[in-house]
């Protein structure tokens, strides 16, 4: 039954009540009128208390409201226009009711129909690891250094023109892409990256979708920069008979054949070693470039999202165990409480960094893309003018959730519980989310890295890894006094990834 | 200045075209929904009822004039339905009734429930606003969705509550369209409209 039908069976029930109540007091009216009563109700025990003038043999007083009636009755011409004015009120009010319905500026129906940004079930890197059957020499670490440095360039060329970049931009994108009206992108900052899809191990080319969140600064040849917050899909495709660059090219956009410098490919083909080097032969090539949102203002930094995922286990790979202790009989100076004392380390560190807005101070401890993200929220901040508070912050566990080791690096993926004090101030002082005394209680996957061929037990204090120096390090890594670049996982192992547990897929 | 102005034809045309009138100036998605109530109330009304055929019986009683049993129970069942009736219909009596946090409440949850059924958290930017009214509780919500900060706007944002709460409460139908179209202003500072911004939640009036 619909709520309109409701209501109206509800009055018509209320109407019957009262005309049950009315016919009562008029068949009360009838025994009433009975003189001497004759009826059981006729001398009750108060009447016979009473010293007023009522006897049980008159028959006895009325009621309140039947006088009240009754008064009505008597004096017709003012009972039946009052008694019509109250039913004609009723029913006006229920025929006005009956109209006011609710109503809203939208429909859902019309809300339906709204094109939406789609999320795709993120792809786990176990997935992605599978290349290496095909490719021994992949390198997860490696890739995303490449995807990262990769994306930077084609959002450069954007301005600057795509003819150095035609080596590694399907040629209908290389066309596409530039943008007259830019004469420059720069300050290209990717904040995350996330797998989105992944397939082609089974045919010729390999094809891998991504996700990235980034900022940049557009310069205008009118005059004029602006800054955006984006968010992009790239598919990436190779083919897959090609094989992985070398480490020490993997940091650098090349001939992706023989490594001759970019200057000496013209279009898609090298003068160095004679090869069209273009279509994704030799090295991924970005296939597809789409812009999935685009904001002059960054991500909002002040809302309170509360934990999600804090309770559910541990997502453990089944050979995680085994493979760590692999890593430890490879290097017996390496455990588990150094490996936990070295997670200490960088947690109490990157407390300090993120409260106080000093991205080189975790700069020794974080890869390079985590370095990069972190760069990019923290100067979100300090152009917001706020800053993200922890306090009193401790780890209360460590799992082990997965052991990783490729031809280049040994990743370990750790689930770690920590609480401590939230909030956003702003530089006022001025609390804009969180709580200043309520801990909160959650968990993250942490992905440390180490050069595969890295022995030793990991450091628990602020020292050069390699010259034992005290840690001071620039924006490149580098130690400033052996000049060595410690935040690539060659000397220790470094954070390089931090993952939600909404988002850690295995 | 009635509550029936709110639910006139004329009402939901003018209130679309405040609300095109803010978002003229802002990316957020602003919807506006009216409701004749947003709870429950029919237990006051025999609340009122009860206490109306308490007043009689007890009158009946002490009054010097006697009567009888019969009629004493008689009158306390006329007066409840009477009174039940008499609140049923006038929904002053409820509100007088009702206490102001179950007002707050029920128009709190409404508004929430709205907001969901209405799908204002689908906009691709999280920028969804909806500004609830409840006739009955004389009460107006405004809720934003995660997109936008309600710490970044706060005073312009808190002042634009207080009028349409105000408005909502004197029933003035123009003040709160005028507050609807300020609502433009008062986003666009950190939201601003962007050359190529999609109007996501259609202004159809429903």
């Amino acid at each position: 039954m619909s709520g309109a039908r409701r209501n109206q069976a509800r009055a018509l029930l209320a109407w019957l009540g009262l005309a049950l109540a009315l016919a009562l007091v008029l068949y009360s009216v009838g025994a009433f009128a009975r003189p001497g009563g004759g009826q059981s109700y006729s001398g009750g025990s108060r009447s016979s208390r009473s010293s007023g003038g009522h006897s049980g043999g008159d028959g006895d007083a009325s009621g309140l409201i039947f006088q009240l009636i009754l008064l009505c009755i008597q004096y017709p011409a003012l009972g039946v226009p009052l008694l019509i004015i109250v039913v004609v009120f009723f029913i006006a009010k229920a025929a006005v009711g009956a109209r006011q319905q609710s109503w809203s500026t939208t429909t859902p129906e019309a809300v339906q129909a709204v094109q939406r940004v789609e999320r795709s079930a993120p792809v786990s890197r176990t997935e992605l690891s599978t290349i290496s059957a095909l490719d021994p020499g992949f390198s997860l670490v490696l890739f995303e250094d490449f995807a990262y440095m990769l994306y930077a360039a084609v959002q450069r060329c954007r301005g600057t023109g795509t003819q150095a970049l035609a080596a590694y931009l399907a040629p209908e994108l290389a066309q596409s892409l530039v943008d007259p009206k830019l004469a420059d992108v720069q300050g290209i900052v990717i904040g995350a990256m996330r797998y989105v899809r992944f397939s082609g191990t089974q045919g010729p080319m390999l094809e891998l979708e991504l996700e990235l969140e980034s900022n940049y600064v557009e310069v205008l040849r009118a005059g004029g920069t602006c800054r955006y917050y984006a968010v992009d899909r790239v598919v990436l495709t190779r083919a897959a008979t090609a094989r992985s660059r070398p480490p020490a090219r993997a940091h650098q956009l090349d001939c992706p054949n023989c490594g001759a410098p970019l200057e000496a490919v013209r279009g898609t083909e090298c003068s160095y070693c004679r090869q069209n080097v273009g279509l994704g032969r030799f090295d991924w090539m970005i296939a597809g470039l789409r812009n999935l949102t685009r904001e002059t203002r960054g991500p909002l930094l002040t809302s309170d999202v509360p934990e999600t995922g804090t309770e559910l286990p541990t997502i453990v790979d089944p050979g995680a165990p085994q493979r760590f202790e692999q890593l430890v009989r490879k290097d017996p100076a390496f455990n588990w409480q150094a490996l936990q004392g070295r997670v200490a380390l960088i947690f109490a560190e990157l407390q300090v960094a993120w409260t106080g807005r000093d991205p080189l101070r975790i700069r020794p401890f974080v890869s390079d893309n985590l370095f990069q993200s972190m760069y990019y929220w923290i100067d979100l901040y300090t152009q917001e003018r706020c800053r993200n508070v922890t306090e009193n912050a401790s780890i209360m566990r460590v799992d082990l959730a997965n052991v990783v080791n490729d031809a280049q690096f040994d990743a370990i993926t750790l689930r770690v519980f920590a609480t401590g004090i939230d909030y956003t101030i702003s530089d006022e002082g001025k609390l804009l989310s969180g709580h200043r005394s309520r801990p909160r209680t959650y968990s993250e996957y942490w992905t440390l890295i180490r050069g595969s061929l890295r022995r030793g037990e990991p450091r628990r204090d602020n020292t050069c890894p390699n010259c034992g120096a005290p840690l001071r390090i620039g924006m490149t890594g580098q130690c400033e006094y052996c000049r060595i670049k410690v935040t690539s996982g060659d000397f220790d192992w470094v954070l390089s990834r931090i993952e939600q547990d909404e988002s850690y897929a295995g | 200045m009635s509550e029936a102005d709110f639910f006139s034809d004329e009402a939901k045309r003018a209130t679309a075209a405040s609300v095109q009138a803010a978002e003229a100036q802002t990316c957020a998605e602003i919807v506006v929904a009216v409701r004749k109530s947003s709870g429950r109330y029919g237990v006051l009304a025999y609340h009122f009822g009860l206490a109306c055929s308490a007043l009689v019986v007890a009158y009946s009683l002490l009054a010097p004039a006697v009567y009888s049993p019969f009629a004493i129970a008689l009158d306390g069942i006329v007066a409840f339905s009477l009174g039940a009736l008499l609140a049923i219909n006038l929904d002053t009596v409820k509100r007088a009734l009702a206490r102001g946090s179950t007002l707050e409440e029920n128009a709190n949850r409404g508004a929430r429930v709205a907001f969901f059924d209405l799908g204002i958290s689908r906009t691709s930017g999280r920028h969804g606003l909806l500004v609830y009214v409840s006739m009955f509780e004389r009460r107006c919500v405004v809720l934003t969705d995660i997109g936008i900060s309600r710490a970044q706007l706060a005073p312009g944002l808190g002042v634009s509550e207080a009028r349409l709460t105000d408005a909502v409460k004197r029933r003035d139908l123009r003040a709160f369209q005028a507050a609807v179209a300020a609502l433009g202003v008062v986003l666009c500072e950190r939201h601003p409209r962007a050359v190529d911004d999609v109007n996501e939640l259609p202004d159809e009036v429903q």
